[in-house]
C-alpha cells in the first residue's frame, strides 16, 4: 500500500491522543484505588458491587437488631430473676413458719407476704427504654394491676375460670408475638388470624425471632382444679389470706406453699428458656459479625484493585506515551526531498 | 515518408511543454501537502501518433511517434473508498450522538463513588427496622418520614436529570444539527453550481471537487447517504456530472416511513429519499408533537425521484444510520415500552423505569398501610365514624393537598397519577394524621393498645424485601383509561306491590332475597332482607325503623313504595351485596341494582324472591311455659335415731363429733368443758339428759345456722333437721347413724302452658319448638324442632292424609281437620324423647294432651333444668300467593345492559404510526388491533397488531372507522356492534388495553439497580461498537489517505523525473539543432 506522510501523521496523532486519555483513567484509578471509575466500566462488577453493599447494609440492620434484642433480654432476665428471688423469699418465709403459729405471728408473716407481692408486682411492670417489658404487645401501660386481692393483666382478671370469655383473653394475650428481624428469612402471609376474614400479617414463626414474653406466660394465669390461683403473685395473697383466716388451717397453707414452689420452679425453667435465647442471639450476632467481616473483604475484592498493580498499569502507560513523543520525532523523518541536490 | 525539418523540433517541445507542466503540477501537490480534503492530482499525458500514412505503402515506410500529449489535470481519488468511509462515518455519528446522551443517563444512575438513591432506599429500609423495635415512639415515625422524604425528593431529582438530559439534546439537535445538516446542504448546492459553470466552460473545477467532498463527509455523519452523479450533456462535447444526494433508509427499521418511490415502495428502483438535486436542496426541520415524539421533517416530503418539492413529512425515523437517527432514537424509543421487539432503550425507557418504580413504590406501600378494622360494623354504612380500613397512603402526588380527615381509604385505591417526577410524601402523614401502621392484629384483647405490636412494619420490610413483577402496562395510563365496559344494571321486572290483600299481624316478617354472584368470583350469594311488622312500622336488622303504612290507612297495610324503600335501606347495609352493588329506585318504583364494577368482573343479579312469614297466633302455641324449679339439696339429720352424745370419758367419744362443711358439732354430756372443746374448735350443745330432746335439737339448729347453712326443723317429733345447701359436705369418717345424707332433692319439673286445640294448618305451616336447658354436667344446650304440615310429597304427589313431617324424613299422621292439639303434641314428645339421645338422657318428656311435660331424670341441682321453651307456629307464603292474593307477577330478575361490555369513545385513541403502541393498540380477547392513517403503508398485522385504515390521513377516529373495525374483528356480525365511536361486546370477551409486558422480577433495590445497570451495559456495548466503527473509520480513512494525499518523497521523485524529462526534451532539441546547423553551414562548403 502506498504510504503517505500526511496518512503517518494523522495516525500518529489519533494513538498519540488514546494514549493520554488511557493515561488519564490509569491516573485516576491510582488515586481512588478504584477497579472502575463508572458503572458503564464494567457493569457486571457495578452489579456485583451494589449487591454486596446492600447485603452489607441488610447485615449491619440485623446486628442492631440483635443488639437490641440482646439489651431487651438482659432486662428481661434480671427482672424474671427478682421476681423469682421474692418468690424464694416467701417460699422461706413460709417454711420457716412452720406448722402451728400465732394469730400475731400468722399477721406478721402475711403481711411480710403482702410486701413481696407488692414488689413481685413491681418487678413484672419493669420498663426498658419506655417500653413495658412483659406487656406482651401492649407496652405504654402498665401491665399488672393489684387492686384489693385482684390481680389484672391489661385489665383482665388473671385470676380468671378456664373456659370463661376473660381465661381466652389471657391465653391469647400469653401467645402474644413481638418478633425481630433478625436475618433469618422473614416471611409474612397476609393469611386470616383466628378464622376471621380480615386479612393480617401473619409473621412464620422461626423466620424471625420473637421478644415478646407477656407476664402472665410466666408468672400464670387461671385456676387450678381446686380454685386456687395459677398464678404466681396471687399465690402470695392467697397464702396471707390462709394466714390471717380466722379459723387457721395449717394444712392448706403448706399446700399452698407447696403450689408457690411449683410455680417458682416453673418461673425458673422460664428462666433457663430465655438463657437459651440469649446463646441463640449471641451465636446470631456472632454469625452476623462474621458476616460483616466477609462481606467487607467480597466488596474490596470487587471495588478495589492491588495499588501496586495499578500503579505498575500507569508507569507502563506513562513509558508508553514518553517512547511515543520521542518516536514523533523520527515519524517525521526528512522525506526524499530532503536529500535532493 | 519524408519528414519535415523541424518535425523533430515540436515533438522536443511536446515534451519539454508536458514536463513543464508536470512539475507545474507537482508544485501544486506538494504545495497542497497539508491542505484538508485536498486531492493530489496528475498530469493526464499521452504519447502522439504520427499523424496519417504514406499514400502507397512501402516496405521502407514507417512512421515515428510525435511526442507527448496532454489533456488535462485529474484527481487520484477512489469513489468505493468515498463510499465505505461515509458509511462508517454514519455508522460513528449514530452511536456516537446516542452516547453522548446516553452517558449522561447512566452517569445520573450511577452510583459506584457516590451512594445516592439505593443509599436513601437502604435507609428508609434500616429506619423500617428501627421503627419496628420501637413501634411505640412516635419520634421513630418521624425519622422514617424523613427518611422516605428523602427517598421521594431523589427520586424527584432523577427524573428531573433525565428530563434535563432530553431537553439538552433536543436542544442541540434544534439548534445545532438541524441548522448545520441545511449548511452543509446548501454549501453543496452552491458548489454543485459553481462546479458546473465551471466545467461548462473546460475547467474541470477540481478543488471545488474536493470542498464538495469533504462536506459530503461532514454530511454522512449526521445520516447515511447515498451520491449518484448523473451524467448530464450540455452540448457536444461537454457532457457534466449532475449530483443527486438520498439518504439511505433501514429496511430492517419497523418504523420506517415508506416513502413513495423510497427503498420500500415496489413502484420504484431508486434507493433512498432525495435530499438534494443538482444545486437544489431540501430543508430539514425538527419538532415536537404533543405526544413529545420528536420528529425531524424535510419540505420535500414527496420528493422521490424527481425530486417534487412540496408537503412536510417526518423523515428521521427513517434514517438507516448517522447521528441524527441515533438522536431521534435516544428521545423517542422506549425500549420493552414499545410493542417492537429489540427496540432500543432510549431516555424514554429509563423515565419510564423510574415511573413504573415510583408508583409500584407509592401503591405497594400505601396498600400494606391500611389494615382492615376489627371494629367495622358490617351492618352499617362505611362512614368516618365506621371505617372498614384503618390508615391511610404514604406516598402522593408532591402536589396534592391533605386529604381531608373523613376521608375513607381503600386497599384497592390505586394512584395512577405517581410518578418518579411528583411522587411526595402524603401531606397528611406529614400533618401527622396517621403514620406507619403498626399493626394488623385484632387491638383491645383485654386492655391496653397494642403500642408495640410490629406485624405490619415487619410485613413492610417483607415488602421491601420480596421479588415482584413489575409491568410496562403499569406505566399505560391513557390506554387503560381508554376502555372501560359498561357495568350490569338489573331491574325488577315489577315493583313491589301494596301488601293489602291479607291483614299484616304484629310480628309478621317479610324476607326479600336477592340472588347474585359477586365480584371476587363467588357464586350464587344471597343477601336476605328480613322485616318484622310490628305497629304501622317494618323493624330491619340492627333495630332500623321504616314506617310501612302510608297517611291514613294505618290499617295493616304495608305501602309498596315504603317496602320498597325499607328493602333498599336494609340492602344497603348488608355488608357483601353493598360492595357488590348500588341500589336504587327506578322508573314506576323499580328496584334496580348497579353491579359497582364493570364487565365480567363485575356482580351480577341471578334472582329476586320476596316471601311473606305469618306469624300466627290463633293456636296458643305460644303460650309460655310454666316452669316447676326443682329444691336445692336437702339432707336430713335425724337426731332421734340412736344418736350418740359426747362424753369425755369415753374412749369412743370421737365418733359422736360430726363434721359438717369442716366444723365440727356435738352435742355433749352435762358437765363437760366446754373449753377444751372451743378449744378443738367444736361447737357443742349441752344434753341435760341421757337422750336428746327436741329442745336440744333446737339449739342445736341455732349452731348450725350460726355457719351460715339453712336448717328448718320440719319434725320436731322425730327430731329431725333438714338442712338445705347447695353442697354439704358432711365427710364420710365418723357418720352417727340418723344422717340421712342420701335424702335425694326434688327432680325439676318443667310444663308448657296449655296449649289451645284446633288449627287449621296449610301445606308449608311450620310448628317450632326451640328448647334451651342445662344438661346434668350444666353445659347449655339447644334444641330447634320442626315439624312441617304437609298434605303432598316433595315431588308434588298428593298424600291419603296430611302429615306432620319431621327431622329426617320421619312422619305422623294428622287425622283430623282441624288438626287436633294432641297431633302436634305427639309428634313433640315422639321426637324428643326417641330421637334426641341427649336430651332423653336428661328428661323424661310425657304430654297429657293439653301440655308439654319434661322431667329431670336427676334431682337437685345436679339435675338438668329447662332455661326456655317456646312453642310457635309460622305459616309461610311466597309473594305469589299470600302477598299478591295468588295474583299477578312474581319479582324477577330482568338484565338491562349487561349482554355486554360497551368501551368508552375509540375516538380516544390516537392513529397508528408504528410508534407508541400504549397510545394506539387495544387488545380484544388477546387480539390486538390498531388504527392507522389511510395513506399508511404499514402491513397488516404489522407487530402481530391487526391494522385498521381509517378515512382520513389524519385522526380522530371516526363512527365509519369503527363500523370497519368492526367488519375485521367481527366479520360475522355476530359478537360485536358499533355504538357511534364505541362499541359493543358480549360478555365472554376480555377487553384490555395496551400490551404489558414483564419489565422485572425482583425487590424494589434490585429493581432500581437494574435500571442504572442497565444503562451502564448499553453505554458499555455501545461504546465498544463506536470503537469499532471508529477503527473501521479509520482504516477506510487510511486506505483513502494511501491513494488520495500528497507524499512528499513522491513529488519529489516526481520533481527529479519531469526535470530530467525537461532536460532531456531540451537536450533533444539541441541536439536537433546542432544537427540542423550542420546541415545549414557545415555542408555544402565543396569548392570553398
Amino acid at each position: 500500500m502506498r504510504v503517505t506522510s500526511n496518512m503517518i501523521m494523522r495516525n500518529y496523532t489519533s494513538r498519540l491522543n488514546n494514549l493520554l486519555s488511557d493515561m488519564s483513567i490509569a491516573n485516576e484509578k491510582v488515586v481512588s484505588n478504584r477497579k472502575f471509575l463508572t458503572a458503564a466500566e464494567a457493569p457486571a462488577d457495578a452489579a456485583q458491587a451494589y449487591l454486596l453493599r446492600r447485603q452489607m447494609q441488610n447485615n449491619s440492620d440485623y446486628l442492631e437488631n440483635v443488639k437490641s434484642m440482646k439489651d431487651v433480654e438482659t432486662c428481661m432476665e434480671s427482672s424474671m430473676m427478682d421476681i423469682k428471688s421474692i418468690a424464694s423469699q416467701a417460699n422461706d418465709a413460709i417454711l420457716q413458719s412452720g406448722g402451728t403459729l400465732q394469730k400475731s405471728d400468722r399477721e406478721i408473716l402475711a403481711t411480710q407476704l403482702d410486701e413481696l407481692q407488692q414488689s413481685m408486682v413491681a418487678s413484672a411492670n419493669s420498663q426498658f427504654q419506655g417500653r413495658f417489658l412483659f406487656g406482651g404487645s401492649s407496652v405504654d401501660d402498665v401491665p399488672f394491676q393489684l387492686k384489693d386481692g385482684v390481680l389484672t393483666f391489661r385489665g383482665v382478671d388473671v385470676n380468671a375460670e378456664p373456659g370463661t370469655p376473660d381465661y381466652e383473653k389471657l391465653q391469647a394475650m400469653a401467645s402474644e408475638t413481638i418478633y425481630s428481624d433478625l436475618g433469618l428469612g422473614m416471611n409474612v402471609d397476609l393469611g386470616s388470624a383466628g378464622g376471621t376474614t380480615a386479612d393480617k400479617r401473619i409473621i412464620t414463626p422461626g423466620s424471625a425471632y420473637n421478644s415478646a414474653m407477656p407476664g402472665i406466660k410466666f408468672l400464670g394465669f387461671g385456676q387450678n382444679e381446686k380454685g386456687d390461683s395459677n398464678n404466681l403473685i396471687l399465690s402470695l395473697g392467697e397464702i396471707a389470706t390462709a394466714l390471717r383466716a380466722d379459723h387457721y388451717d395449717a394444712d392448706r397453707v403448706t399446700q399452698l406453699g407447696k403450689k408457690l414452689e411449683g410455680q417458682t420452679n416453673s418461673l425458673l425453667a422460664n428462666i433457663t428458656q430465655m438463657g437459651s435465647n440469649s446463646n441463640f442471639l449471641d451465636t446470631t450476632q456472632k454469625r452476623l459479625e462474621n458476616n460483616a467481616f466477609n462481606l467487607t473483604k467480597k466488596i474490596n475484592n470487587v471495588e478495589y484493585d492491588d495499588p501496586a498493580a495499578q500503579i505498575l498499569d500507569f508507569k507502563q502507560l506513562d513509558y508508553a506515551y514518553k517512547a511515543a513523543l520521542q518516536m514523533g520525532m523520527n515519524i517525521l523523518s526528512p522525506s526524499f526531498i530532503d536529500f535532493m541536490r | 515518408m519524408i519528414r519535415s525539418t523541424f518535425y523533430g523540433f515540436s515533438t522536443a517541445l511536446s515534451g519539454m511543454l508536458a514536463s513543464q507542466n508536470a512539475l507545474n503540477v507537482t508544485g501544486n501537490n506538494m504545495a497542497n501537502v497539508n491542505t484538508d480534503g485536498y486531492t493530489r492530482q496528475r498530469l493526464n499525458i499521452h504519447s502522439l501518433a504520427a499523424g496519417l500514412g504514406d499514400r502507397y505503402v512501402s516496405q521502407n515506410t514507417f512512421s515515428i511517434g510525435q511526442g507527448v500529449g496532454m489533456s488535462g489535470v485529474s484527481q487520484l481519488r477512489d469513489p468505493f473508498l468515498d463510499i465505505r468511509f461515509r458509511t462508517e462515518a454514519s455508522g460513528v455519528g449514530e452511536l456516537d450522538s446516542w452516547l453522548s446522551g446516553m452517558q449522561d443517563v447512566s452517569a445520573a444512575f450511577d452510583e459506584t463513588q457516590q451512594a445516592s438513591f439505593l443509599n436513601a432506599l437502604s435507609d428508609f429500609r434500616t429506619q423500617l427496622q428501627k421503627l419496628s423495635g420501637a413501634a411505640n415512639q412516635k419520634e421513630m415515625d418521624t425519622i422514617v418520614r424523613s427518611s422516605a422524604e428523602t427517598l421521594t425528593k431523589l427520586l424527584n431529582q432523577y427524573a428531573n436529570q433525565l428530563s434535563n438530559i432530553r431537553e439538552q439534546q433536543e436542544d442541540s439537535l434544534k439548534d445545532t444539527s438541524i441548522p448545520q445538516v441545511n449548511d452543509i446542504l446548501e454549501k453543496i448546492a452552491k458548489l454543485n453550481e459553481s462546479i458546473a459553470e465551471s466545467e461548462m466552460s473546460g475547467n474541470p473545477a477540481l478543488e471545488l471537487m474536493d470542498h464538495r467532498n469533504s462536506y459530503l463527509d461532514q454530511l454522512s455523519t449526521y445520516m447515511k447517504i447515498n451520491v449518484e452523479y448523473t451524467p448530464v450533456k450540455i452540448s457536444d462535447g461537454v457532457t457534466l456530472q449532475k449530483m443527486v444526494i438520498r439518504f439511505a433508509e433501514d429496511p430492517a427499521d419497523p418504523m420506517k416511513f415508506n416513502i413513495p418511490g423510497g427503498i420500500d415502495d415496489p413502484d420504484s428502483a431508486a434507493k433512498g429519499y432525495m435530499l438534494l438535486d443538482g444545486n437544489t436542496h431540501a430543508t430539514l426541520s425538527v419538532s415536537k408533537n404533543e405526544e413529545g415524539i420528536t420528529q425531524i421533517f424535510s419540505d420535500w416530503a414527496n420528493a422521490n425521484l424527481t425530486g417534487t418539492a412540496g408537503g412536510s413529512k417526518p423523515v428521521a425515523l427513517s434514517f438507516a444510520g448517522g447521528s441524527l437517527r441515533g438522536a431521534t432514537e435516544l428521545l423517542n424509543k422506549n425500549g420493552e415500552f414499545d410493542t417492537a421487539s429489540n427496540s432500543p432503550r432510549g431516555i424514554g425507557y429509563y423515565q419510564k423505569m423510574l415511573d413504573v418504580f415510583a408508583r409500584d413504590f407509592a401503591n405497594t406501600l400505601n396498600k400494606a398501610n391500611l389494615v382492615e378494622n376489627p371494629d367495622f360494623d358490617n351492618n352499617k354504612d362505611e362512614s368516618p365514624d365506621n371505617r372498614k380500613y384503618l390508615g391511610g397512603p404514604l406516598f402522593t402526588v408532591n402536589t396534592q393537598p391533605a386529604d381531608p380527615t373523613d376521608k375513607l381509604h381503600h386497599p384497592d385505591d390505586y394512584d395512577d397519577a405517581i410518578t418518579a417526577k411528583n411522587i411526595g410524601v402524603s401531606q397528611n402523614w406529614l400533618s401527622g394524621q396517621y403514620g406507619i401502621t403498626n399493626t394488623a392484629k385484632d387491638p383491645n384483647i383485654g386492655g391496653g393498645d397494642d403500642s408495640g405490636a410490629n406485624d405490619n412494619i415487619l410485613y413492610m420490610i417483607s415488602l421491601l424485601d420480596d421479588k415482584r413483577i413489575f409491568e410496562a402496562s403499569n406505566i399505560m395510563q391513557n390506554a387503560s383509561a381508554a376502555v372501560q365496559a359498561v357495568k350490569g344494571v338489573y331491574e325488577s321486572s315489577n315493583k313491589l306491590p301494596d301488601y293489602g290483600a291479607t291483614v299484616l299481624n304484629n310480628g309478621d316478617t317479610l324476607s326479600f332475597s336477592v340472588n347474585y354472584n359477586n365480584q371476587k368470583g363467588g357464586h350464587s350469594q344471597t343477601a336476605t332482607v328480613t322485616l318484622t311488622y310490628r305497629d304501622g312500622f317494618l323493624y330491619g336488622a340492627g333495630g332500623s325503623k321504616y314506617p310501612a303504612v302510608t297517611g291514613t290507612d294505618a290499617g295493616h297495610t304495608v305501602n309498596g313504595d315504603r317496602l320498597t324503600d325499607a328493602v333498599m335501606g336494609e340492602l344497603s347495609k348488608s355488608g357483601d351485596f353493598r360492595d357488590n352493588f348500588t341500589v336504587s329506585k327506578g322508573t314506576d318504583g323499580k328496584l334496580v341494582f348497579t353491579a359497582k364494577a364493570g364487565g365480567t368482573q363485575g356482580g351480577q343479579v341471578i334472582g329476586l324472591e320476596m316471601k311473606h312469614t305469618n306469624f300466627n297466633t290463633v293456636s296458643g302455641l305460644e303460650t309460655a311455659p310454666s316452669l316447676t324449679k326443682p329444691f336445692d339439696a336437702f339432707h336430713t339429720l335425724d337426731f332421734g335415731a340412736g344418736f350418740a352424745i359426747y362424753d369425755s370419758a369415753d374412749a369412743d367419744k370421737e365418733k359422736s363429733i360430726f363434721t359438717i362443711n369442716g366444723q365440727k358439732f356435738a352435742f355433749v354430756k352435762k358437765g363437760t368443758d366446754l373449753r377444751d372443746l372451743n378449744k378443738a374448735g367444736i361447737r357443742a350443745v349441752e344434753v341435760n339428759g341421757d337422750a336428746i330432746t327436741s329442745d336440744e335439737v333446737e339449739r342445736m339448729a341455732v349452731q348450725l345456722r350460726s355457719t351460715g347453712l339453712t336448717v328448718n326443723l320440719t319434725d320436731p317429733a322425730s327430731l329431725k333437721l333438714t338442712v338445705e345447701r347447695e353442697t354439704l359436705d358432711i365427710g364420710t369418717a365418723n357418720i352417727p347413724t340418723g344422717f340421712d345424707k342420701k335424702t335425694p332433692a326434688t327432680k325439676g319439673v318443667y310444663q308448657s302452658g296449655t296449649i289451645s286445640s284446633g288449627f287449621t294448618a296449610q301445606d308449608g305451616d311450620q310448628f317450632g319448638l326451640s328448647l334451651t336447658y342445662r344438661n346434668d354436667k350444666g353445659d347449655l344446650q339447644k334444641v330447634n324442632l320442626n315439624l312441617t304440615y304437609q298434605t303432598k310429597t316433595a315431588d308434588g304427589t298428593p298424600l291419603t292424609s296430611p302429615v306432620l313431617m319431621g327431622p329426617d324424613g320421619r312422619t305422623y299422621k294428622v287425622t283430623s281437620s282441624p288438626m287436633s292439639r294432641n297431633t302436634v303434641l305427639d309428634a313433640i314428645q315422639k321426637e324428643l324423647s326417641e330421637h334426641n339421645p341427649s336430651l332423653a338422657a336428661n328428661f323424661d318428656v310425657t304430654s297429657d294432651g293439653e301440655k308439654l311435660s319434661l322431667t329431670a331424670k336427676t334431682a337437685g341441682t345436679g339435675g338438668a333444668s329447662v332455661e326456655s321453651l317456646e312453642l310457635n307456629v309460622s305459616t309461610e307464603r311466597t309473594q305469589a300467593d299470600a302477598f299478591l292474593g295468588g295474583g299477578t307477577g312474581t319479582v324477577t330478575n330482568t338484565t338491562v345492559g349487561a349482554e355486554g361490555y360497551q368501551t368508552s369513545d375509540l375516538s380516544q385513541f390516537t392513529p397508528y404510526d408504528g410508534t407508541n403502541p400504549e397510545k394506539a393498540v387495544f387488545t380484544i380477547d388477546g387480539k390486538s388491533y390498531a388504527f392507522v392513517p389511510s395513506d399508511s403503508k404499514l402491513d397488516s398485522p404489522s407487530n402481530g397488531i391487526t391494522l385498521i385504515k381509517m378515512g382520513s390521513t389524519a385522526g380522530p377516529v371516526t363512527a365509519d372507522d369503527v363500523k370497519a373495525f368492526v367488519k375485521t374483528a367481527d366479520p360475522a356480525g355476530t359478537s360485536i356492534t358499533s355504538s357511534g365511536t364505541s362499541i359493543k361486546l358480549p360478555l365472554d370477551q376480555s377487553v384490555t388495553k395496551g400490551s404489558s409486558r414483564e419489565l422485572y422480577n425482583g425487590t424494589f433495590e434490585q429493581f432500581f439497580t437494574s435500571v442504572g445497570i442497565t444503562a451502564s451495559q448499553d453505554v458499555s456495548s455501545k461504546t465498544s461498537e463506536l470503537k469499532n466503527h471508529i477503527s473501521l473509520l479509520n482504516g477506510a480513512s487510511t486506505q483513502r489517505d494511501s491513494v488520495s494525499t500528497v507524499d512528499l518523497s513522491e513529488e519529489g521523485a516526481s520533481l527529479l523525473r519531469f526535470q530530467k524529462s525537461f532536460s532531456a526534451a531540451a537536450r533533444l532539441m539541441t541536439t536537433l539543432d546542432e544537427a540542423l546547423d550542420t546541415i545549414i553551414n557545415k555542408m555544402g562548403v565543396v569548392g570553398r
